[in-house]
């Protein structure tokens, strides 16, 4: 057995969302020697990659990505402590919540298990959150991204307030602030002064990780 | 967590006479209890304490006198146990004797094949009074209320202007108008041949108004029409934003649905040349969100969680503060809403559906963009209300659209291919509700989508439908099945997505009655009837409905539509004063369990996306 065919069954085990393999295939992994990171960014995230493609064409559906981010979140669960010792950075930590007045959760949770099939540390503060708790969170996870769903035209509202009293927070600045949920529009997103919307999680991803690279990007330059 | 349903307290009337066994909520009149189960008691007031007719003997269990049994009976009659059904309330069970009728009542069937006891809030009686004289110098009113003896009616103050000149120019012969214990009208001659009323289905996407001959108990004229709000979006959402975004557009809106009502009621009443003079009553049974808006109700509340209404019964206000155009001093009632997203229409349904007084277990599903459930077994009441999304509506579908010509309706495949039933049968131009039902239960039956709902390998496609496999093709964005080559040599597809649509909605739906069926620890297959109401639950086709698990797997037969049932609810409410009290008894009925607030509301969701197995 050679680590790429824990890689290939890694990947495959993944996609079909087979935890407890994955968790298997996760432990010989190691035991062979190969590394956190490998594990991670060679077989786990492609295989999320590849769930998010199949879910954009409809032929992955909501169970099925949910079993995917579930068996890959058990292997996380092994790896996360050893990458922190080998000191690898996540890609990202991204705070998301559901806005105040809105219940509505099943679409952001996709876009968390997409973000975290992507790498990314994801914070997931539940729903009906008010303005404070996005500010409460910014300032104790310090996340690159903050991320809003609402899925009520009478709750997408609350994007403009929590977007105000971040500002008023003094916590906007080099914040990238997304948004997203089944009514919303790239329109609506920019006429509240967000930096990013997605229509669907694996979009979302991708969105994110361009918004994350154009940041540091601007970043660098100021230095 | 969401909370336990109370105990409803329930008791049981016997009523001897007609060997007749009746189980109500605790605390409704003996007179109430009656007219619902079809059991006439005398009266002429329609049981609002003034006439004394409604005479009955409690003969086991205890009613305290009441002021007007006072009144009405002697004291050894009282010691008898004779009582006023109207103010009778039945808090423990009785065993009651009705005395035979002096007249003989009219009853009508509405709703789903209810026998509704005629007793409209409006009454007639044509006075022949007896002119004034140097001897008789009774004043006008007083010698009109004198006529009136086995009712007290208060008077409304708009009679008197126009009082002298009509009783001088009709020598005298007059008709007095009576509403809910109200003199509100005197009217020269006799016209007790013309009572109506008009029972209006304010809906978020079509309002009904029906104008009823309250003589005969029947429907006189029917009109409908779009509600004029349309252009503020289609469903209860995208209203109340609209409101949230210009302070002007709830006064906007109230005037829209009051344009609406008004033109139909005036529709329903050109068409027989009746004088819309002539109707003197209105019952109105909207959403909670449209009622709140007709009333300029701020709506806000109840668009965004924990979702709040601003009052559960609505005061009975004039017709025209609804801008209704009938007789001057009519008043509208409005039915009483259980919750933001269970209101005055699924009341009014539920009520014509008799959910409160059927032993069998028993549910009501109004499809639509929210979708209302009620529960029922003779004992509990449970209501939910589920956001099934606009699939239904085929508003998301890529190909969907309306129920209108050229839309395919109906799907089935046979042996030799696909068959469609297209509306008007014009040349196919899209897909709507029932079709995209039709079509997902059908590909799912022969296997072309598997469990899952995912259209199978063309390879597999080969294998399980030769004939059809080629309609299965490869579209920008995914999969597809091509339904009809449209006329303009584009396909008519139904995608991938659209089958997730469908299935997102369906799993909302059942994940609602799953639900409700675990509150009340009973069985899917234990359900004896799903009645299907709404425009859209009469074209579903319920064996497809069955197949793709948006209703219980129960024999077919036992899936019934059962049609515009808020319309229904609200005729019942002018036909009867004691159903009228039967929609406000069943907001205290039913438990509202509300979905969004158990955590496993997501779990059973996701599982309840696939189809059932066979």
């Amino acid at each position: 057995m050679t680590p790429d065919d824990v890689l290939k069954a890694l990947y495959d085990e993944t996609l079909v969302g087979n935890a407890p393999a994955v968790l298997e295939w996760t432990g010989k992994g190691l035991e062979m020697g190969m590394t956190p990171e490998e594990i991670l960014f060679e077989a786990l995230i492609p295989s999320l990659e590849e769930v998010g493609a199949r879910f954009e064409r409809g032929d992955f559906f909501v169970p099925e990505m949910l079993i995917s981010g579930k068996a890959m979140s058990g292997a996380l669960d092994v790896l996360r402590p050893l990458l922190a010792q080998t000191g690898v950075e996540t890609v990202g930590t991204f705070v998301m919540g559901t806005v105040k007045g809105d219940v509505h959760d099943i679409g952001k949770n996709l876009v968390n298990i997409m973000l975290e099939g992507a790498g990314f540390q994801v914070i997931d503060l539940g729903v009906q959150c008010p303005p404070e708790k996005f500010i409460a969170a910014i300032e104790e996870h310090q996340p690159e991204i903050v991320g809003m769903s609402a899925f009520l035209t009478t709750t997408m509202p609350m994007f403009k307030a929590n977007i105000n009293a971040i500002e008023k927070a003094g916590l906007r600045n080099d914040l990238i602030v997304m948004v997203g949920g089944a009514p919303v529009t790239q329109e609506y997103a920019d006429a509240v002064g967000a930096d990013g919307y997605a229509a669907d999680a694996a979009t979302a991803v991708r969105r994110a990780k361009e918004l994350l690279a154009q940041r540091r990007a601007a970043r660098a330059a100021r230095v | 967590m969401a909370a336990e349903p109370t105990e409803v307290v329930r008791v049981d009337l016997t009523f001897e006479s007609h060997d007749k066994q009746v189980r109500v909520p605790a605390g409704v009149t003996v007179f109430d209890a009656a007219s619902w189960n079809g059991i006439a008691i005398d009266s002429t007031c329609g049981g609002h304490g003034t006439c004394r007719k409604c005479k009955v003997q409690i003969l086991d269990g205890t009613v305290p006198v009441g002021r007007l049994d006072t009144r009405a009976f002697e004291p050894e009659q009282l010691r008898q146990g004779w009582r006023l059904a109207c103010i009778a309330n039945a808090t423990e069970s009785l065993r009651i004797h009705v005395p035979p009728l002096t007249t003989r009542p009219k009853a009508s069937t509405v709703g789903v094949g209810r026998q509704v006891i005629l007793r409209p809030s409006v009454v007639k009686r044509h006075l022949a009074l007896a002119e004034p004289s140097l001897v008789d110098q009774r004043s006008d009113l007083r010698r009109v209320l004198d006529e009136i003896t086995d009712i007290t009616a208060n008077v409304d103050p708009g009679v008197l202007a126009t009082l002298p000149r009509t009783l001088r120019e009709s020598d005298f012969s007059v008709t007095a108008v009576i509403a809910d214990d109200r003199l509100i009208a005197v009217e020269a001659g006799d016209t007790t041949d013309r009572v109506f009323g008009v029972a209006i289905d304010l809906g978020t996407t079509t309002v009904v108004a029906t104008r009823m001959d309250l003589t005969t108990g029947t429907p006189a004229a029917v009109a409908s029409a779009l509600n004029r709000q349309q252009p503020f979006g289609a469903d209860v959402i995208s209203r109340i934003s609209a409101t949230m975004l210009d302070p002007d557009a709830l006064a906007r809106l109230r005037e829209l649905a009051h344009q609406t009502m008004a033109e139909l009621v005036a529709d329903a009443c050109a068409e027989a040349g009746v004088d819309a003079e002539h109707v003197y009553d209105a019952a109105i049974a909207g959403n909670t969100t449209m009622t709140q808006i007709a009333m300029g109700i701020d709506p806000e509340p109840l668009g965004v969680a924990p979702f709040i209404p601003a009052t559960d019964a609505f005061p009975t206000v004039l017709a025209s503060e609804m801008g209704l155009a009938i007789h001057p001093r009519a008043r509208a009632f409005l039915f009483p809403s259980l919750g933001a997203y269970v209101g005055g229409d699924i009341i009014a349904g539920a009520l014509a559906s008799g959910m409160d007084r059927d032993k069998r277990l028993r549910l009501f599903i109004d499809i639509g963009t929210n979708c209302e459930i009620i529960l029922a077994d003779g004992e509990r009441l449970l209501a939910t209300a589920a956001p099934a999304g606009p699939a239904f509506e085929a508003a998301s579908i890529s190909c969907g659209m309306r129920a209108a010509a050229g839309a395919i309706e109906a799907v089935a495949i046979a042996d030799d291919g696909l068959r469609l039933q297209v509306i008007e049968d014009a040349e196919p131009v899209g897909i709507c509700g029932s079709g995209l039902v039709d079509a997902v239960a059908e590909l799912a039956r022969v296997g072309l989508l598997d469990h899952s709902g995912r259209f199978v390998s063309d390879e597999q496609a080969a294998v399980i439908a030769p004939t059809l496999a080629d309609r299965l093709v490869d579209l920008e964005g995914g999969r597809a099945f091509r339904l009809a080559e449209a006329a303009d040599g584009a396909g008519i597809y139904l995608t991938q997505r659209d089958v997730r649509e469908l299935q997102f909605a369906k799993a909302a739906i059942s994940t609602g009655w799953k639900l409700l069926l675990q509150q009340a620890h009973v069985a899917e297959r234990d359900v004896q009837q799903v009645l299907l109401a709404g425009s859209f639950g009469t074209y579903l086709s319920a064996r497809n409905a069955i197949r793709i698990g948006l209703v219980p797997k129960i024999p077919a037969l036992r899936v019934v539509s059962a049609g515009n049932v808020a319309g229904e609810g609200a005729k019942m409410a002018l036909l009867s004063g004691p159903e009228r009290n039967g929609a406000t008894a069943l907001i205290e009925a039913i438990d509202y369990i509300e979905l969004s607030d158990r955590s496993d509301f997501n779990d059973l969701f996701v599982d309840e996306l696939a189809f059932p197995g066979s």
